[in-house]
């Protein structure tokens, strides 16, 4: 599917001249300012091969003795994009980067969202926009698209199972394991965050954090939290938990479950295995305590009293 | 250790055990089974209680030993490392397995547990008659039929079917060829632990170590201290984790489920199946009776009045019973104690003039020592025999339940109240030495520690003349806020140390809080009386030997070395011959008082007082206060009567309260601020030589006595210390 950008030939340099040429004629008929130096910079930009974030155009040119403000040369990138001239692609989380416009070929990119290397692809255009066209009666002029993913280099880097550090943005995962201990742990339970929960990646906050979507909620979690779930690509195998499961201690008084999932691990899920909360028991939640903590519930025909803290991780369906 | 040695299992005597969950009626069928012949002692390392006994029939006979109530056998608690251990190591010949027949499900867990390791077990179907008034008919044939065992059923608490258990317990002993019928969980994962089993059976070091099916459940079970054994002793662990490992992933990904998880779930699916065979529920309603009474005692707004006034009841029955409420002859027990011991004290008055030294020892080391620790018997004695009988009702659960939230926040759990309030929680005395012994309620050991290290610093009987005496001195027209400021001071401390100690020294994750509310039983009182017996015996026995020890020592420290009082004796002997006249003989007593002092000053303890004078000035206290802080090591009891001797203001303590108050008033060395210091520190400062005692037996190391010295003097110091500085610093009560 993907085509590699081939190497311009050389007759393409008098195309650079005309385009140039073009530019300056637009631009002072639109009556912009420092006409010289965007001058040089659409010839730099004409001169590259292949993607460019604003930082490496400006490291290029420096390189090749001219420097210009930062914002400057972004302003300037952006009105080239307005006249055509040169391709954005965007995607979040990451920086623009930036392709001179070759017209008459057009072609979609895929963007890896971990270490921004696009690589074009050729997405059989004709056949599909006419499939657009006919689907939506549109008549369709032009357009771009960018998918987002994570490259090959990336995944080959990355263990089955990694933390959530280690997720992009937009992924799709499920938690494997959690290294979690303490209130943070708790917390996070209490949100839906247990072993194989669907975890979505809303975005990364450089090195500080980020916001996860948990099922539906969306939760913004540190860094600590990041590197201390472990997830696996894509949804658990097979999610036997019904929508409708809530943990214990969202049930109610005098309300009966069945118990779907005990999402707990270690000596927890031993001592309420062995006190006979397993899948499929039915729960009665008698009372909650006179401070609201512990609450009581009949199990297997026998009172049985909890705290909270541990009842979050049962899972029960009304 | 080799498990199925055929030689060693024909001994004349049978060996039982019993095992089963807690609140199945285990303690009251041991009663049952074996009379008054107990002992009860402790696992040697752990705080477990071991209580073991003897049945005496015509055939032969039996030793049976009560196992602590366990859910399961995992290595995950002291209690259930304790059984688990047991039965494996010492290979009991039978295992009677009380099983609740009101509460089947849960309990046959355990006994599908025992049947994995292929003891030879009998099980005993108990308290049969609530089960028959919750309207439950249990097949007794069927379910022995199903379970490949015998079934015998038994009410405990009537001794009804002991006889019978005994016999089928002596057949199982005595049986040559056991037929234990194999557990199944399933075909899948039948196949894959009979496969793993049979790697397991083919090692050379592990063959005959366990039974080869349970080793490999506990394998898949992920059982770390299996996996480390077989790690040591297997010829090739490596195959068998492997093997393992297969087993394993082929079960979880099968059920999409740990293995653990499978397994667990495949017992109770096993139970199950047997109660479904067995069982058959009546229309009745269950458990009316707990329904209605935990309506009320776990009720948001009367659940905590009851737990006041039953907490309030049990303090004013132990301190009052034991100090204030004279039914016998006039006297309270702990006054028959004293009198007793004041008596054995007269009886060593011969030796007075002969030889001082030893009068001395006898009187005031061996007799006073031994005797202050014997004067708590009765109150420990009252203490046990109520919380035993809380217990046993199924309340103390529920004390847990209302309180636990509150007491969360500080690392501590619902039941450590009660400990906290036995040692003087309440403000009006109490002591720590019931106290410490109280945290026996609380199963988690990190709880039990950081419960056991508080308690001390609440305000204990000990501590109040001290109290008493400095506030009369000091502060008098404010009595009642005072003591109330002392009060709140002893929580705060307490609680605030719990969090310290929580977070810095026992640490580890507080245990899960997953408790079972049992139903209500009414507890027999021949029960309770025997329960209580052996531990107040247990007490008298173990603490009475160490308290002589300290006794002496810490005698020994203000008896030696002798101060050379030649100039004073010789001013009593040339009174002497005047004794008769009234002023005379008051001059006589106040150079005896005066010898006294400077003895006192010149003793181990007396200078140990002066040398730490370097560090307690800072909080305002001199030598003499200090001797007395060294004797209320000892015993609190003593802090008012050596600050008397110190000052030279005569023994008694009766006599000391009222004059040394108005001694210390007029003396210009001393203000309220340092009163107040110094009674901040006496709340504080190292729980007395007994509770250290208790704590060591209690917490199975020295380690934590130690700790609780250091910790509490430490804290006492700095506390004394700030008040003082920031006060004069202030001029406040200058």
């Amino acid at each position: 599917m993907s085509i590699p950008l081939k190497s311009m030939a050389s007759g393409l340099k008098d195309i650079h001249k005309k385009i140039a040429a073009d530019y300056q004629r637009i631009f002072s008929q639109d009556g912009q300012g420092h006409c010289e130096a965007r001058t040089t910079i659409l010839r730099a930009v004409l001169d590259r091969e292949g993607h460019f974030t604003v930082d490496e155009l400006r490291d290029a040119l420096e390189q090749a003795g001219v420097s210009y403000e930062l914002t400057f040369l972004t302003h300037t990138l952006e009105s080239f994009v307005h006249y055509g001239l040169v391709w954005a692609v965007r995607a979040e989380d990451c920086p623009v980067r930036y392709e001179h416009a070759h017209l008459e070929r057009h072609h979609d990119h895929v963007i890896c969202v971990r270490c921004g290397r696009i690589r074009e692809i050729d997405a059989a255009r004709p056949q599909r926009l006419a499939e657009i066209e006919q689907a939506t009666g549109y008549r369709l002029l032009d357009g771009q698209v960018t998918v987002r993913g994570v490259c090959e280099q990336c995944l080959a880097g990355r263990p089955e199972v990694f933390p959530l550090s280690a997720g992009a943005p937009g992924e799709e995962v499920h938690v494997v394991r959690m290294e979690l201990t303490g209130p943070e742990r708790k917390r996070l339970i209490g949100m839906g965050l247990v072993e194989r929960a669907r975890i979505e990646i809303i975005s990364r906050d450089g090195e500080a954090g980020g916001v996860i979507a948990i099922e539906q909620s969306r939760v913004a979690v540190g860094r600590a939290v990041l590197d201390r779930v472990f997830v696996q690509a894509g949804r658990a195998p097979q999610s036997v938990v019904s929508p409708r499961a809530v943990p214990l201690t969202k049930l109610g008084v005098g309300r009966r479950g069945r118990i779907v999932r005990i999402t707990g691990t270690g000596p927890i899920r031993h001592r309420l295995m062995e006190m006979g909360v397993t899948r499929g028991a039915n729960v009665f939640v008698e009372r909650v305590a006179p401070l609201g903590d512990p609450i009581e519930v009949t199990i297997k025909g026998y009172y049985l009293a909890i705290r909270k803290d541990e009842a979050v991780q049962i899972l029960v369906e009304p | 250790m080799v498990l199925f040695d055929a030689t060693q299992t024909r001994q004349a005597t049978v060996r039982a055990v019993i095992a089963g969950n807690p609140n199945c009626g285990k303690t009251c069928l041991f009663n049952a089974l074996t009379g008054a012949n107990q002992k009860v002692g402790n696992y040697p390392g752990v705080t477990v209680e071991r209580r073991e006994g003897r049945v005496r029939s015509s055939a032969l006979e039996m030793t049976v030993v009560d196992l602590p109530g366990t859910y399961s056998l995992t290595a995950l608690s002291a209690d259930e490392m304790v059984a688990r251990h047991t039965m494996l190591h010492e290979r009991p010949d039978v295992v009677i397995d009380v099983v609740d027949a009101a509460n089947l499900e849960r309990n046959l867990y355990l006994t599908v547990q025992l049947m994995e390791m292929e003891m030879p077990l009998v099980v005993a179907l108990n308290m049969v008659d609530v089960a028959e008034r919750h309207g439950l008919t249990i097949d007794v044939e069927r379910m022995a039929a199903v379970l490949g065992l015998p079934v015998v059923p038994t009410v405990g608490n009537r001794s009804r079917g002991i006889r019978d258990l005994l016999s089928r317990s002596h057949q199982v002993a005595r049986a040559t060829d056991r037929m234990t019928r194999p557990v199944t969980y399933g075909h899948a994962v039948d196949d894959e632990v009979d496969a793993l089993a049979a790697v397991v059976a083919g090692d050379s070091g592990l063959a005959g170590r366990y039974p080869a099916r349970w080793a490999a459940v506990k394998l898949l079970e992920k059982d770390e201290e299996i996996i480390r054994d077989m790690r040591a002793v297997a010829a090739q662990p490596a195959a068998i984790e492997a093997a393992a490992a297969g087993a394993m992933q082929a079960i979880e990904s099968h059920f999409h489920e740990p293995s653990e998880v499978v397994l667990a779930e495949a017992r109770y699916g096993f139970v199950a199946g047997i109660i479904r065979e067995c069982v058959t529920h009546g229309n009745v309603s269950r458990k009316s009776v707990t329904d209605a009474v935990d309506a009320v005692v776990c009720h948001r707004l009367l659940g905590p009045l009851v737990l006041g006034g039953v907490v309030y009841l049990l303090f004013v029955a132990v301190f009052k019973t034991a100090d204030e409420w004279h039914w016998l002859f006039g006297r309270s027990p702990t006054q028959w104690m004293q009198t007793l011991f004041a008596w054995l004290g007269k009886q060593a008055d011969g030796l007075a003039d002969t030889s001082p030294m030893l009068h001395s020892l006898l009187a005031d080391g061996v007799i006073g020592g031994v005797g202050g620790i014997m004067a708590f018997v009765p109150l420990i004695f009252v203490m046990f025999a109520l919380i035993a009988a809380l217990e046993d009702t199924g309340y103390m659960a529920r004390v847990a339940f209302v309180l636990d939230r509150a007491l969360k926040v500080f690392g501590l759990q619902g039941k450590s109240i009660m400990a906290m309030i036995v040692s003087g929680g309440l403000g009006g005395g109490g002591c720590a030495v019931p106290g410490v012994l109280a945290t026996r309620v609380l199963r988690d050991r990190e709880d039990r520690l950081v419960t056991m290290l508080i308690a001390p610093l609440m305000n204990c009987g000990a501590k109040i003349p001290v109290y008493l005496m400095l506030i009369g001195a000091f502060f008098a027209e404010r009595q009642a806020g005072m003591m109330f400021l002392l009060w709140l001071l002893s929580w705060v401390f307490a609680l605030l140390s719990a969090v310290v100690i929580r977070k810095f020294v026992v640490r580890g994750a507080q245990a899960p809080f997953v408790m079972e509310l049992p139903t209500y039983h009414v507890p027999t009182l021949r029960g309770v009386l025997r329960h209580t017996w052996s531990r107040t015996w247990m007490f008298i026995r173990k603490a009475g030997t160490l308290i002589l020890a300290t006794s002496v020592l810490l005698w020994s420290a203000m008896y030696f070395p002798r101060a050379n009082t030649s100039v004073i004796d010789g001013r009593i002997t040339a009174l002497g011959t005047r004794a008769a006249e009234p002023e005379v003989q008051a001059q006589i007593n106040a150079l005896q008082r005066e010898r006294q002092s400077a003895q006192l000053r010149h003793s181990v303890a007396g200078r140990a007082g002066a040398a730490l004078e370097n560090v307690t000035r800072w909080a305002g206290m001199d030598w003499r206060d200090n001797i007395a802080l060294i004797g209320g090591f000892a015993a609190k009891e003593v802090i008012v009567s050596t600050l008397g001797v110190a000052y030279a203001m005569g023994d008694t303590e009766s006599d000391a309260g009222g004059t040394l108050s108005a001694h210390l008033r007029s003396d210009p060395g001393w203000t309220p601020l340092r009163a107040f210091a110094l009674m901040v520190f006496v709340m504080l400062y190292a729980p007395c030589v007994t509770v250290q005692i208790i704590t060591r037996r209690e917490s199975g190391s020295w380690k934590w006595p130690l700790f609780s010295m250091t910790y509490t003097t430490a804290l006492g110091l700095l506390m004394a210390t700030l008040i003082y500085q920031v006060g004069s610093a202030f001029g406040w009560g200058v």
